[in-house]
């Protein structure tokens, strides 16, 4: 790290040069691992010998199949609404730390206890809390709220995706605030102080002073949470109902579930959500964040 | 550039090497020996087993009871691969076969179903193996079908498997003998039953069921549906799950295609003290699983003397044994001395259920075609 920083303050080409060494271990381990498997993946999504039955067999029945149009609007509002109400909450918590001095300097930490615990624990923490016999129906029954178990409030594999929605707005609000407190780190909090005594109101000083500072992080902190849970497996695995289903779970389970010979399909679906993928982050960074470089510019 | 370049030229070196592999080639066909002559071979070899390896009591089989006694009599080590899905594996001989590749790593299989079909169509199986080997020949003599499947001797048969219903004593208090008991109680009693959703297999072979018994098996399925654990809006996603509802009290039946499941659960504390095992006196599904050594195995005389020694009384014994593994054995009653069978019946106090049981309510599995148009039709009716 030390090194990196002398070369950044050298900045001369010959140290620079050298700079593509420090990032070599990643570089060879993505070329190897996710590069090497994305090629493996559509080679063999176009069928070989013995898997008879490959990508192009199956390019205009996966287009045509209503169950994957079913799943991947599916997958779409979920994506699209954990992505909402992460983003809106972390906004919410960050207004809030920043109007109080305490919250600013302890909530940092706490931040990152979230962070540290595993996807498929806090699935499995939804479900003992929140299935029909969880915790949560088991007080209710106790405390005489509901009559049955099954009278109340279940948010597991429900068919609107609710506790899919819960665990990735559990998980993925510290991210986000975590980054746009990163791109504060700068910040000059006397500005705050000033536009307060000139008379700005607290909103006000929020989304003139700190809003500008934190936009492009915000949006591309909302891009990496879409695309990430747009191609989720393990979380919609546990907590999400059996149809609809999103896709990257589909695409799991019709390749782990199914026959082998089947195995080029369910890669050549793989293909497929990689490619949606790719696109819909294309398609929302440049509208997204081709606007906000504009309003930076002007 | 011309960095990236070297790098580039030196990543694809590096990743054909990995790639090749050498060819040798294979020694004498062990097929076309004595018995006495296979046992001289596979002396002092080492044999490689892949077998699923989800469950502990399969894996200490295996690497204790097996191995050590193998170690022992033939100086054979069992070198034990435990896989999350045999079908990998498959898939692997596949690729050594579309490579010409001879010297497979794989000596010894266990498998059925799908994957013995897949095998035996591409001509991935060595041969006849069972006309060679002494304990087939002793006790079993026939070549079983495999989910309808002719094996033709290329393997052997290991153990077998039967369907049963797991239901807790204290909340289910009817008498449930047939297919139509279960569905007037599961009508009787809504939001207290499910079942695991396609593709688990555990819940495939209970819909199988309703194909058996039922005239229009889909109608009744579709009949019971809105019965089910939440309105049959949503299934669980394996058995695992179902085992877990049952735990919790959330349904009064879970399902196994293990025979003694039940006992297995209660004795790791999952299932309550109530819990009881049922079979259907219409019947439930059983398959026979096999063992097999694949065309490329290096070690074939190695791999059939520890297959003949897996079929021997004292393997298949201890291998029923509920607080070893609790599978039902291969061998005929009938080709089994006397005191074989006295032993069999002590077993039989420990199983709570009466192997006859098992034995006289046995269906044979559906054919690998059927089974996969009968989910094609449960998805498309029941969940759409």
């Amino acid at each position: 790290m030390i090194k990196l920083k002398q070369l950044k303050k050298n900045g001369s080409k010959k140290y620079l040069n050298k700079k593509i060494f420090l990032i070599l271990p990643i570089l060879i381990f993505n070329a190897i691992f996710f590069f090497g498997s994305f090629v493996t993946g559509i080679f063999s999504s176009f069928g070989n010998n013995f898997y008879n039955n490959g990508w192009f067999v199956d390019k205009t029945f996966i287009l045509l199949d209503q169950e994957i149009i079913r799943n991947i609007f599916f997958t779409l509002r979920i994506s699209a609404f954990s992505t909402f109400f992460s983003l809106t909450i972390a906004l919410f918590l960050l207004f809030i730390i920043f109007n109080h001095p305490i919250a600013k300097k302890y909530f940092k930490k706490i931040l990152y206890l979230p962070l540290l615990t595993p996807y498929l624990l806090i699935a499995f923490f939804m479900m003992y809390a929140f299935s029909t016999s969880g915790l949560f129906n088991r007080i209710l029954f106790s405390l005489g709220i509901v009559d049955n178990l099954s009278d109340g409030l279940i948010l597991i594999n429900d068919l609107n995706g609710k506790g899919i929605i819960l665990a990735y707005i559990w998980k993925t609000t510290p991210f986000i605030l975590l980054v746009l407190l990163n791109s504060l780190d700068h910040f000059d909090f006397r500005l705050l102080t000033i536009a307060e005594s000139l008379g700005s109101s607290k909103l006000q000083s929020f989304y003139n002073i700190i809003w500008p500072h934190i936009n492009s992080s915000f949006f591309y902190s909302g891009i990496i949470i879409f695309t990430f849970i747009f191609s989720a497996v393990e979380i919609p695995l546990i907590l999400g109902p059996t149809r609809p289903q999103m896709i990257g779970h589909w695409a799991f389970q019709n390749f782990q579930n199914g026959e082998i010979i089947y195995r080029s399909q369910s890669l050549a679906i793989g293909t497929v959500i990689l490619c949606l993928n790719i696109i819909i982050t294309l398609f929302i960074g440049y509208k997204l964040l081709g606007q906000v470089t504009y309003e930076k510019n002007h | 550039m011309k960095k990236i370049v070297i790098l580039t030229v030196l990543l694809i070196i590096a990743l054909t090497a990995i790639s090749c592999t050498k060819t040798e080639n294979i020694s004498q066909e062990p097929l076309t020996l004595s018995w006495d002559e296979i046992v001289e071979n596979g002396k002092n070899s080492t044999v490689n087993l892949y077998y699923w390896g989800g469950s502990t009591a399969i894996n200490n089989y295996f690497d204790e009871f097996v191995s050590d006694n193998l170690k022992k009599k033939y100086n054979i080590t069992l070198n034990t691969v435990p896989v999350s899905d045999i079908k990998d594996i498959v898939n692997k001989i596949l690729l050594e076969k579309q490579n010409n590749q001879t010297d497979g790593s794989v000596d010894l299989l266990w498998i059925n179903g799908e994957n013995f079909k897949l095998m035996k169509d591409e001509n991935l199986l060595y041969g006849d193996l069972t006309s060679v080997l002494p304990n087939f020949n002793k006790y079993i003599k026939e070549n079983p079908l495999d989910f309808t499947e002719a094996t033709n001797g290329l393997e052997v048969p290991f153990g077998k498997a039967q369907f049963v219903l797991v239901y807790n004593e204290e909340r289910v208090t009817e008498e449930i003998k047939t297919l139509g008991d279960l569905t007037q109680w599961i009508k009787n009693n809504p939001g207290r039953f499910t079942y695991p959703s396609i593709p688990d297999f555990t819940g495939s072979a209970f819909i199988r069921h309703f194909y058996y018994h039922e005239s229009n098996g889909i109608e009744s399925l579709k009949d019971i549906n809105p019965y089910l654990w939440r309105q049959g809006e949503t299934y669980p996603n394996s058995s695992g799950t179902l085992d877990t509802l049952y735990s919790q009290g959330e349904v009064d039946f879970t399902m196994s295609y293990t025979p003694f499941h039940q006992i297995q659960k209660i004795r790791s504390g999952e299932f309550s003290e109530a819990s009881k095992t049922l079979i259907l006196e219409d019947g439930t599904l059983s398959n026979t699983h096999f063992l097999t050594i694949p065309f490329n195995s290096e070690e074939k005389a190695g791999a059939l003397i520890a297959i003949n020694y897996l079929i021997s009384f004292e393997a298949q014994y201890e291998k029923m044994k509920p607080s070893i593994w609790g599978d039902l054995m291969v061998l005929k009653e009938e080709y089994l001395s006397e005191t074989e069978r006295n032993l069999i019946k002590t077993l039989i106090v420990d199983y709570q259920l009466d192997i006859e049981t098992f034995e006289n309510n046995r269906l044979e599995e559906f054919s690998g075609d059927k089974i996969e148009a009968i989910e094609k039709e449960w998805i498309e009716k029941i969940l759409e």
